[in-house]
């Protein structure tokens, strides 16, 4: 019966290491950041506490991190530079900022510290969110506190007025407005710039993030810094201010309304939104021929997608193409990019393999034969497009990237995010989570994801012209391509 | 007589449960053995008798070869993740296994034997009809007595020597099987019992080379047993308690294939 369990776990464990292949969470301290909080006059954590926490984050790296040379960092010597200064912290903020920027000296994706009442917050109230004296004027922002779950005084919540915003040329534009939505009726459209939230402007915040990141953090940490500035409590309101059109300043009061899916809380990762939203769209190419194409969406690789991915797969199984789109989504459980891939390969292949030290995983597919419901069906055999942008990054890099080496989708927008490195999320004494990768992950034809990211087919960026027209260039882009691409039906 | 039984049992239960690493599919991450020294069976007397002494250290050979039935339950993590879950596996000599592993946000893994079909199906892979080295590993765990057969099925054994395991004194053992695959156990010197192995183990995500550690030995339905064990590949580590173990008799529904798994066997023969 032991080697029973031994199986038992040896799945599961092949389970769990796919689950850290884990999402960049929006709170995590991370990024270099340069800014530097003004130190509190007075005491408010032990030295104790200070070096219990140090010290678990840096045996931790040094027992788990997948390269035993550290990425060429000499790992005792920046336990010998950080430890007096974690020593010296003086609040809880400043060990986190000593901590992340030992993190930082290792230049890669996946490390950084998940303060505990981000990775378990108390339930949505009224209490305005503590900062621990996080500045609230531009000019004394760091970047810590600018990516970490901010309401502005609108207390804990993650209720949304209905936009999506993407950096188009260093600007916040909206990208998309959900039918519907208190920002739909508010007459909100596509191809506005987001110029304030409430009197704070967009573009100084965006400066301040610029400078203290390197571009693929931007493109993953950005956006996320926009929306936990939108998003609030339920029933409250946010002033938006955009610039329409024709460019002239529009300012709404924009209420906000409950976020469609389902929130999970995994593991120590701190509670998430879950949604999937499939559609079929039928067109006629320029020859005449009806093309119908199916469009996947989803915000983030967590358990509850994979039936409904699954549901999105069987009906639009008679569709002339897919496309999956993957835009601004961070990652999540590495497993289910196995557990996807399946709907769409036909053979048994490999996205692709992580190293730990001392272990491999190789994540596997296995072509679907029946649904979890007990009918029979068969994979996609026709095109599959990926859309990605500088936001899609860990899993989603995973999943496109590894279906990408095997030559199964074509990827359509700009370079992923870079950030790919599978990764385990252990509490710390103080109750903060240490994110920290364990593993590499390169695809079947050796493509490293880590810095590299996933290298479109077919470079399409999003442009604010066309979103003004109700044009989303990629997925036009893509639908093209599958009607070029569908055999006859 | 009933009493007996199931006394028996458990002491049966608990013994495979120790002894669980010596069965042939396992492999050994550091013996390399020639093909050619395969052909000839090699067992060292003193690592016969170091393993001999751990059945006796669980309850002994009688009492394991009357095993039929074997339950337990207990808690499962994954303390680097902060994931925790239950596990409860039931077990019908000799062919028939189900194991129920639910962990909150992941969902209900099962996996199952029933006659020559090994499965699993969870949320996110799915309905599967295991591959052969899947599945090979799990019919092996649905008798218990075959750990008996450890000589049969491991043409090479060897005691390597006493050395620090898990914090105690151990003698380490290498077994190479039939397939030519290895494995290294570990049995404590002071008690007897197996107290850990080194293996490589598949998965739907290729061969794992992992450690086991099995801890805190206790009595538990009148036998002695572990009740944690710690599981580590690479720098990952899993984590099963055991709190309930019984040998009574269980109800055959529970092997029966789940719909969708039916479903696949039936268009599994269709393909054939």
């Amino acid at each position: 019966m032991n080697r029973t369990r031994t199986r038992i776990t040896a799945r599961a464990l092949a389970l769990g290491a796919a689950l850290y292949m884990s999402t960049v969470p929006f709170g995590c301290a991370t990024g270099s950041s340069n800014a530097v909080a003004e130190a509190p006059q007075q005491r408010t954590i032990s030295v104790e506490e200070s070096l219990a926490d140090f010290d678990a984050v840096w045996q931790l790296v040094n027992d788990t991190h997948f390269d035993p040379n550290f990425n060429g960092v000499d790992w005792d010597a920046m336990r010998e530079k950080y430890r007096p200064q974690a020593e010296a912290a003086m609040s809880r903020g400043e060990l986190r900022q000593v901590m992340t920027s030992m993190l930082n000296e290792l230049g890669q994706s996946h490390f950084g510290i998940i303060p505990s009442d981000a990775a378990d917050p108390e339930p949505a109230t009224d209490t305005v969110h503590d900062h621990e004296g996080a500045p609230e004027t531009d000019e004394e922002i760091n970047v810590t506190e600018a990516l970490a779950p901010s309401n502005d005084g609108d207390g804990m919540g993650d209720a949304i007025t209905g936009i999506d915003v993407r950096i188009i040329d260093g600007q916040a534009v909206v990208s998309n407005v959900r039918e519907g939505s208190t920002a739909d009726r508010a007459g909100v459209k596509t191809g506005w710039v987001l110029q304030r939230i409430r009197d704070r402007e967009v573009s100084t915040l965006l400066n301040q993030l610029r400078e203290a990141l390197s571009e693929e953090e931007m493109g993953i940490y950005a956006v996320g810094a926009i929306n936990s500035r939108i998003e609030g409590r339920e029933g409250s309101s946010v002033e938006l201010t955009f610039l329409n059109g024709t460019d002239e300043e529009v300012t709404l009061e924009l209420k906000r309304q409950p976020r469609p899916g389902e929130t999970v809380k995994f593991g120590n990762l701190p509670p998430m939104n879950t949604q999937l939203e499939y559609a079929q769209e039928t067109f006629t190419d320029d020859s005449g021929r009806e093309i119908k194409v199916g469009i996947i969406r989803f915000n983030i690789w967590m358990v509850p997608i994979a039936p409904k991915f699954e549901r999105a797969m069987y009906e639009l199984r008679d569709s002339d193409g897919i496309i999956i789109d993957l835009r601004g989504n961070p990652g999540g459980v590495g497993a289910l990019s196995s557990a996807m891939g399946r709907f769409i390969m036909s053979e048994k292949g490999s996205l692709g393999t992580m190293t730990m030290r001392g272990a491999e995983m190789s994540f596997n597919i296995e072509p679907v034969i029946v649904t979890t419901w007990g009918e029979e069906l068969a994979p996609f055999t026709g095109p599959v497009a990926i859309l990605q942008d500088s936001g899609s990054a860990s899993t989603s890099e995973v999943f496109a990237g590894g279906l990408q080496s095997l030559g199964r989708v074509k990827v359509f927008g700009t370079r992923s995010a870079g950030m790919a490195l599978p990764s385990n999320m252990d509490k710390l004494p103080s109750g903060d989570v240490l994110l920290h990768a364990i593993a590499d992950f390169v695809t079947s034809t050796g493509a490293r994801m880590e810095h590299g990211g996933v290298i479109p087919d077919y470079e399409v960026k999003l442009s604010r012209e066309d979103l003004l027209m109700g044009i989303d260039t990629p997925e036009q882009r893509a639908k093209e391509w599958i009607a070029d691409s569908a055999p006859a039906r | 007589m009933k009493r007996t039984n199931t006394l028996k049992a458990a002491v049966l239960g608990v013994s495979l449960l120790t002894l669980s690493g010596i069965a042939g599919s396992l492999h050994a991450s550091t013996l390399v053995v020639e093909p050619e020294a395969m052909a000839e069976v090699k067992h060292d007397q003193k690592a016969i008798d170091v393993i001999e002494k751990s059945f006796d250290a669980v309850g002994g050979r009688e009492l394991m070869e009357s095993a039929e039935y074997v339950y337990f339950k207990g808690g499962i993590s994954i303390p680097a993740a902060g994931i925790t879950g239950s596990i409860e596996t039931f077990i019908h000599a000799p062919d028939k296994l189900l194991v129920l592993v639910n962990i909150p946000m992941i969902g209900e893994q099962k996996q199952g034997v029933n006659g020559d079909v090994a499965w699993s199906s969870d949320a996110m892979s799915g309905p599967r009809l295991l591959p052969e080295d899947e599945a090979k590993a799990l019919r092996e765990e649905t008798n218990p007595a075959s750990r008996l057969n450890y000589k049969k099925d491991n043409p090479f054994i060897e005691y390597v020597g006493e050395v620090d395991f898990d914090g105690q004194k151990a003698h380490k053992i290498r077994l190479v099987d039939t397939d030519n695959k290895e494995s290294n156990e570990y049995y404590s010197v002071e008690k007897g019992y197996l107290i850990g192995n080194e293996a490589k183990v598949p998965t739907p995500m290729g061969e794992l080379q992992m450690t086991s550690y099995m801890r805190e030995y206790k009595e538990m339905a009148g036998v002695m047993q572990p009740t944690k064990m710690v599981q580590k590949a690479g720098p990952q580590e899993f984590v099963i308690t055991i709190t309930d173990v019984s040998y009574d008799e269980i109800d055959a529904s529970i092997f029966e294939f789940p719909a969708a798994v039916q479903a696949l066997v039936k268009a599994q023969k269709k393909e054939d």
